[in-house]
C-alpha cells in the first residue's frame, strides 16, 4: 500500500466522519445544515485554500513588476557580460580563435552582442554521412532494450532529428542550396532567444505563482532565481554551441537548439516550484491547527 | 517560390501549434484556480438516509487469477444490502484459473452471478454489451478487475442516480502500488493531478466530467437505448461520456469515493497502455468532435471544454510535428526566435506530465496532504518524450482503424499482484 495517502488513513476518516457522510457535504453549495459534524475538518476531496490577502498580492506582484522593470533596463551591460564570458569560455576550451570577436544587433530596444565565427558546412557527402551514421544509431538504439524506455527514446528522438536534419540538408545540397545562416545568424538567434526568454518567463512565472498560495518572498524567488541561475548557464551553453558549429556544423546545432535550449531553464524552474510547493504543503497541512488554515 | 511557401506554411503552423498550447495551458490554469480558491461542488454522499437502488455490479475480466480474488472479497465485504445487490463478474475467454474462482464464490454467495464468454468477439466493450443483457438493475456499476472498492463504494455511487439528470458516475482513482518504483510514483502523481484537480474543477464549473470505465457507474437503459458499448473503440468512457453528455444527460464526479488500482509497474506496460487509451481517445474523438459542437445540449464553454478533452491526445503529435517544423526553418536560416521561446514555454508549460501540468500536480498533492511527493515534480520531465512517442503510436492506430474499418484487438494491462 502507500498512494496518495494511506489506505488506512483514508477508511480511519471514513468511519470518524460517518460512512460516506460528513455532514457538512450537503447536496450541492450553499443549503444549510445543522449537524454536529459541520465543524469537522474539510476533507481533502473538497477543501480548498484560505483566500489570500488581497493587498499583500497587489504588493508583491508591484514588487515583481519593478524588479523585473529594472532588469529589463539594465538587459544591455547583462548580454554583453554574457557574451564576454562566452568569449572567455570559448578561449578556456581552447579552441583557437573561434568566436572572440561579436558584432552587434538591436533587439527589443537592447543592444545585443553576437559572436561572430566560421561555421562549419558539410559537403554532399558530408550530410549524407551524417543521414547514414544517423541511421545506423537509430537501428542501433532502437534494438537496445537493456536501456530504460524513457531514456531510449529520448535518445532515438535526438538522433531522429538529427537525422531527419541531416536528410533535409542532404536534398539542399543536391539543390545546389546551403545552410540557411552563418555563424553571426545563428548567434544573433541565440541571444535574442535568451533575451526572449529572460524578459517573458518572469511574466509567466508571477501568473503561475498567483494560483498557489506562496508567500511574497517564494513568489519573488520563484520568479527571479531561475534568470539568476540560467545567466552561467547561458553563457556556457552559448560557447558549447559555437564550439559544436565551428566543429560539426549546422545539423547537430538545430536538435542542442530545440532541446536544450529553454527547455533545461525551465527544467529548473519546476525543480524551484518543487522545493516551493514542499514548503507551501508543509505551512497548509502541518502544525496544530492546521484545521484552520483549509475551507470547505 | 514552392520553398518560399513552404516555410511560411511552416511558420504558420508552429504559431497555431503555440495558440492551442496556450489556450490548453489557461485551461489548466482556471481548473487549479477553480479547484484551489473556489468552494467545491460536492457529490451526493448526504442522501443516504433515500431508498437505495438495486445495483448490478460488472466486472470484466480476461486472465484474472492474481487479482479475482481481492475485488470479490472487497465486494462480499460491502456494506450494500445484499439483497439489492447483483454481482456479475464477466468472464471473457479466460484462459487461467479465473472460471474455477468464479465459480466456487457463485457457489457459495448467491448474488454473484459470473457471466461466462467463451464465443463471441473478446474485449471490454464486448463483455459489458454481454453482461448489460445479463443484468437485472437499472443501476450498473463498472470495476476494473485490479480495483478493491472500499465497503460503501457501492452506496457513493449508486446514490447520485436519485438525480434523474444523471445518466454516469465516476469516482476518484488512486494507485496502490505506489511504492514499488519510480514509473508508479510519477503515475501516482499524474492520477492525483488528472482527478483531484481536473475532474473535480470540471465538476465545480459543470463542464464536462468524464465517466472513466475504471471505477464508474451508469444507467443501463440508457446505455441499451444507444445500442450498448461500440467494440470498434478501445476508449468505451469516454465513447459513453459524450454519448451521454450530447443525448441531454449528465456526468457525475465523485472525488471523495476512492478507489484503489494497480499502476504499470513497468515500462513497456505503461507504453502499451497509454497507446492503447490514445487510440481509443481518439476513435471517440472521430466519432463525437462535431456532435459536441452542435449538440444543443452543452452550453459555450462545455463545448469548447468538450471539443478540448476529445482533442488533448492530439497534442503530442501536433508538438512532435511542430518540432519537425522548427528543424526546417531552423536549418533554412527562418525561423524566428520569438515563435521559438514562445511555443516551447507553451509547450513546457502543457508538457510536464502527461496532460496535466506540473503546477496541477503540485496543487493535488499539497490538497492530498503530500509533502515530499513535490520533489518528483521535476521527474515528470523524465516521462514526457516517452509519453509522446506513446501517444503518437495510438494516434497512428487510431488513422489505421478508420482506414481498416476493423475491429481493434483488446489488449489487458499486465497484473502484479500475488
Amino acid at each position: 500500500m502507500g498512494g496518495t495517502h494511506s489506505r488506512e488513513e483514508f477508511e480511519r476518516e471514513r468511519s470518524q466522519l460517518g460512512s460516506g457522510t460528513t455532514g457538512s457535504e450537503r447536496f450541492g453549495a450553499g443549503l444549510a445544515t445543522t449537524s454536529p459534524l459541520a465543524a469537522a475538518m474539510p476533507h481533502r476531496a473538497y477543501r480548498r485554500v484560505e483566500p489570500e490577502n488581497k493587498i499583500v498580492m497587489a504588493l508583491t506582484v508591484l514588487v515583481i513588476g519593478v524588479i523585473h522593470y529594472y532588469i529589463f533596463i539594465n538587459f544591455h551591460p547583462i548580454m554583453l557580460a554574457m557574451s564576454e564570458w562566452s568569449k572567455l569560455v570559448l578561449s578556456w576550451l581552447n579552441i583557437g580563435a573561434v568566436g572572440q570577436s561579436y558584432g552587434y544587433d538591436n533587439y527589443m530596444w537592447v543592444r545585443l552582442y553576437p559572436l561572430v565565427y566560421d561555421i562549419h558546412e558539410p559537403d554532399t557527402l558530408g550530410y549524407l554521412i551524417w543521414t547514414i551514421g544517423g541511421i545506423v544509431l537509430i537501428v542501433l538504439f532502437a534494438l537496445l532494450r537493456v536501456i530504460a524506455a524513457p531514456v531510449r527514446l529520448t535518445i532515438l528522438t535526438i538522433l531522429l532529428l538529427l537525422t531527419f536534419g541531416s536528410v533535409y540538408m542532404l536534398i539542399v545540397s543536391l539543390a545546389n542550396g546551403s545552410l540557411g545562416f552563418d555563424g553571426f545568424e545563428i548567434s544573433k538567434l541565440y541571444v535574442r532567444a535568451v533575451l526572449l526568454t529572460w524578459a517573458f518567463m518572469p511574466i509567466g512565472f508571477a501568473i503561475l505563482s498567483l494560483l498557489i498560495p506562496f508567500n511574497p518572498i517564494e513568489r519573488i524567488v520563484l520568479v527571479f532565481l531561475p534568470i539568476i541561475y540560467d545567466f552561467p548557464f547561458s553563457v556556457v551553453r552559448y560557447a558549447v554551441m559555437v564550439w559544436i558549429t565551428n566543429w560539426l556544423g549546422g545539423v547537430p546545432a538545430a536538435p542542442f537548439f530545440l532541446l536544450f535550449g529553454s527547455a533545461i531553464t525551465f527544467l529548473f524552474y519546476v525543480c524551484l516550484f518543487s522545493l516551493m510547493m514542499n514548503r507551501v504543503a508543509k505551512r497548509v497541512g502541518g502544525g496544530p491547527n492546521r484545521e484552520a488554515r483549509w475551507r470547505w | 517560390m514552392v520553398s518560399f511557401w513552404l516555410l511560411w506554411l511552416l511558420q504558420l503552423y508552429i504559431y497555431v501549434v503555440a495558440v492551442i498550447m496556450l489556450l490548453y495551458m489557461v485551461r489548466h490554469m482556471v481548473f487549479t484556480s477553480t479547484r484551489l480558491h473556489r468552494k467545491q461542488r460536492r457529490f451526493y454522499h448526504e442522501i443516504l438516509d433515500s431508498e437505495l437502488p438495486p445495483v448490478t455490479v460488472l466486472v470484466p475480466m480476461h486472465n484474472e487469477e492474481a487479482v479475482a480474488h481481492d475485488i470479490l472479497r472487497a465486494l462480499i465485504n460491502s456494506d450494500y444490502p445484499k439483497d439489492l445487490l447483483e454481482v456479475i463478474p464477466v468472464d471473457d475467454h479466460s484462459e487461467d484459473r479465473t472460471e474455477q474462482i468464479l465459480r466456487e464464490y457463485a457457489d457459495q454467495y448467491s448474488y454473484i452471478r459470473p457471466l461466462y464468454r467463451r464465443s463471441g468477439p473478446r474485449g471490454k466493450p464486448s463483455g459489458l454489451n454481454d453482461a448489460l443483457e445479463y443484468a437485472s438493475h437499472e443501476v450498473v456499476i463498472v470495476f476494473d478487475a485490479d480495483y478493491t472498492p472500499p465497503a460503501d463504494m457501492i452506496k457513493q455511487l449508486a446514490m447520485a442516480f436519485v438525480d434523474p439528470e444523471v445518466g454516469a458516475v465516476m469516482g476518484r482513482v488512486v494507485p496502490e502500488n505506489t511504492k514499488r518504483g519510480l514509473l508508479t510514483r510519477l503515475l501516482d502523481l499524474e492520477r492525483a493531478g488528472g482527478y483531484q484537480v481536473d475532474q473535480q474543477a470540471r465538476y465545480t464549473r459543470n463542464l464536462i466530467p468524464q465517466y472513466g470505465g475504471t471505477v464508474g457507474a451508469f444507467r443501463r437503459s440508457v446505455v441499451l437505448s444507444m445500442g450498448g458499448f461500440n467494440p470498434r473503440i478501445l476508449a468505451e468512457d469516454t465513447d459513453l461520456t459524450f454519448a451521454l453528455f450530447t443525448r441531454g444527460w449528465q456526468v457525475a464526479y465523485a472525488n471523495r469515493s476512492e478507489c484503489y488500482e494497480e499502476s504499470p509497474e513497468s515500462w513497456d506496460v505503461r507504453f502499451r497502455q497509454v497507446r492503447r487509451w490514445a487510440r481509443g481517445h481518439t476513435q471517440a474523438a472521430f466519432r463525437h468532435f462535431l456532435r459536441t459542437l452542435s449538440t444543443r445540449y452543452l452550453r459555450f464553454w462545455q463545448k469548447v471544454d468538450g471539443a478540448m478533452l476529445l482533442g488533448v491526445y492530439a497534442i503530442p503529435t501536433l508538438l512532435a510535428t511542430a518540432i519537425l517544423a522548427h528543424l526546417v526553418l531552423f536549418l533554412s536560416g527562418r525561423v524566428a526566435p520569438f515563435t521559438l521561446i514562445i511555443a516551447a514555454l507553451f509547450c513546457m508549460a502543457n508538457s510536464y506530465g502527461n496532460f496535466a501540468p506540473f503546477f496541477e500536480v503540485g496543487s493535488a498533492t499539497m490538497l492530498d496532504g503530500g509533502r515530499r511527493r513535490t520533489w518528483l515534480l521535476p521527474y515528470m520531465a523524465y516521462v514526457f518524450i516517452f509519453n509522446v512517442w506513446a501517444v503518437v503510436s495510438g494516434l497512428k492506430d487510431a488513422l489505421l482503424d478508420v482506414i481498416r474499418e476493423g475491429t481493434p484487438q483488446w489488449e489487458k494491462t499486465e497484473r502484479y499482484r500475488q
